[in-house]
């Protein structure tokens, strides 16, 4: 990577692959659109439907307590909407830090809950094989096979680490209204560019 | 500021914008006519220690005095129906607590389940006797009330006749259909798809304990409506006329 200090030396430092590739920009773009798409449908699915009947599919997890009611209750009325903020966030690029933080939180706790609701199903020796499991996980995409839902699941995860971590910030509104706004036309720039 | 620090304080304003707009939105429903969640409500009801002593396994017949049933009347002294072998301190049905008559038929005892399912606290009831209680076969089908738990949709596409809609997020509009029915303590039916539907357990449990109703008067149809329509029986659709 190369960057010019404010006294107008250029100085040289060597990249990982890792940051050779997100300098291109294109994971991020990928993994914003990934999320971005999938979290705003989900929302809206949520948004469009009766609260309570999200708030029932929260409790059949059994991952939060039912006492006191407060808690299932303020997660039914907030996490859709959370879900659509982040998921506008990661398609405009604004927050990303934050919004991917977010969202990595979500399907961290939500793909452990699938995980334990399919493996409780599992053991109640209804299916031959755990895949075999098909279930409305409540997410807002109807029903579901098991094991498709948590390879999704780790693919967005994937994503929500991308876009939380990334140094890239291609087609980000704000970095392209920074940009305008100076009259600049640059190269793709980074975070650290911007920063420096 | 570092690169986690941000991430934290973008995180943080991100999770107060959803906050606001979730409570904002949830507190506009009720202004559109929609069912907001109460943020106190304890919507789904754990099951109840079993700590007394009452016969849950048989079902105490509610007869009203005329023998038919009229939701336009209100439960008084004189035209309750009344319920036998009540447990003590029971409030629901306090008004009707008088002596059955001798004319009045012997109790009606579930004996097909007999007894309390291992996986509820209520009475389990078979598609048979939904049946007798629809073509008014069963000698207590006139002060039998059946309650189907799902929601406005499903409802419509299909519900046993007769059958009162009463879905847990709108459960107190629901329930003023039917308050003379429960102030006079009718027998209650309750199902839902059946399966692994759980709706009906928790409107069940929410009738209990909310609403005070005996537990002896609940009876769970477990099969529920995929049992139901899946034989030749009579279907009614659309809304309760």
């Amino acid at each position: 990577m190369s960057s010019t200090q404010p006294g107008g030396t250029k100085t040289v430092t060597k990249q990982t692959l890792l940051q050779r590739l997100d300098a291109t920009g294109v994971p991020l773009i990928l993994a914003r659109l990934a999320l971005g798409v999938v979290f705003i449908y989900l929302a809206l699915n949520k948004l469009s439907a009766d609260p309570h009947v999200f708030a029932k599919s929260i409790k059949q997890y059994s991952v939060l307590p039912q006492d006191p009611p407060q808690i299932i209750n303020v997660v039914a009325i907030v996490l859709p909407w959370l879900e659509l903020i982040c998921g506008v966030a990661v398609l405009l690029g604004v927050m990303l830090r934050g919004a991917g933080l977010l969202l990595l939180v979500q399907l961290v706790a939500f793909t452990l809950a699938i995980y334990k609701y399919g493996i409780d199903l599992f053991n109640q020796g209804k299916f031959a094989a755990i895949c075999d499991i098909k279930f409305d996980c409540g997410c807002g995409t109807g029903e579901q096979w098991y094991c498709e839902k948590l390879l999704g699941n780790l693919g967005l995860i994937a994503a929500a680490v991308v876009t939380a971590w990334s140094r890239s910030r291609v087609l980000c509104l704000p970095a392209m209204l920074r940009r305008r706004r100076e009259g600049v036309v640059t190269a793709p720039a980074t975070v650290g560019q911007e920063l420096g | 500021m570092t690169w986690g620090r941000w991430m934290i304080l973008e995180a943080a304003i991100l999770l107060a914008a959803g906050t606001a707009a979730g409570f904002t939105v949830n507190a506009l429903r009720e202004s559109s006519g929609k069912a907001k969640i109460e943020l106190d409500r304890q919507y789904f009801i754990r099951p109840k220690p079993r700590t007394g002593t009452n016969d849950a396994g048989k079902v105490v017949p509610a007869k009203e005095s005329s023998g038919t049933a009229n939701p336009g009347r209100t439960g008084s002294e004189t035209d309750a129906p009344r319920i036998d072998s009540l447990p003590s301190g029971s409030a629901a049905n306090s008004a009707s607590s008088s002596p059955t008559p001798a004319s009045q038929p012997p109790p009606h005892e579930v004996t097909e389940t007999d007894g309390v399912h291992p996986e509820h606290e209520f009475t389990a009831i078979t598609t048979a006797q939904v049946a007798a209680i629809v073509d008014g076969t069963d000698p207590d089908a006139a002060t039998t009330l059946l309650i189907d738990a799902r929601d406005v949709a499903p409802y419509e596409e299909g519900h046993i006749p007769g059958a009162y809609r009463c879905y847990f997020s709108t459960i107190d509009a629901d329930l003023a259909a039917i308050a003379d029915y429960l102030e006079a303590g009718y027998r209650l039916v309750v199902y839902c798809n059946g399966g692994e539907c759980e709706d009906s357990i928790n409107l069940c449990r929410m009738l209990r304990d909310e609403r005070g109703v005996l537990e002896e008067n609940l009876l769970l149809y477990e099969d529920g409506w995929k049992a139901w329509s899946a034989g030749d029986r009579p279907v009614d659709k659309g809304p309760r006329s």
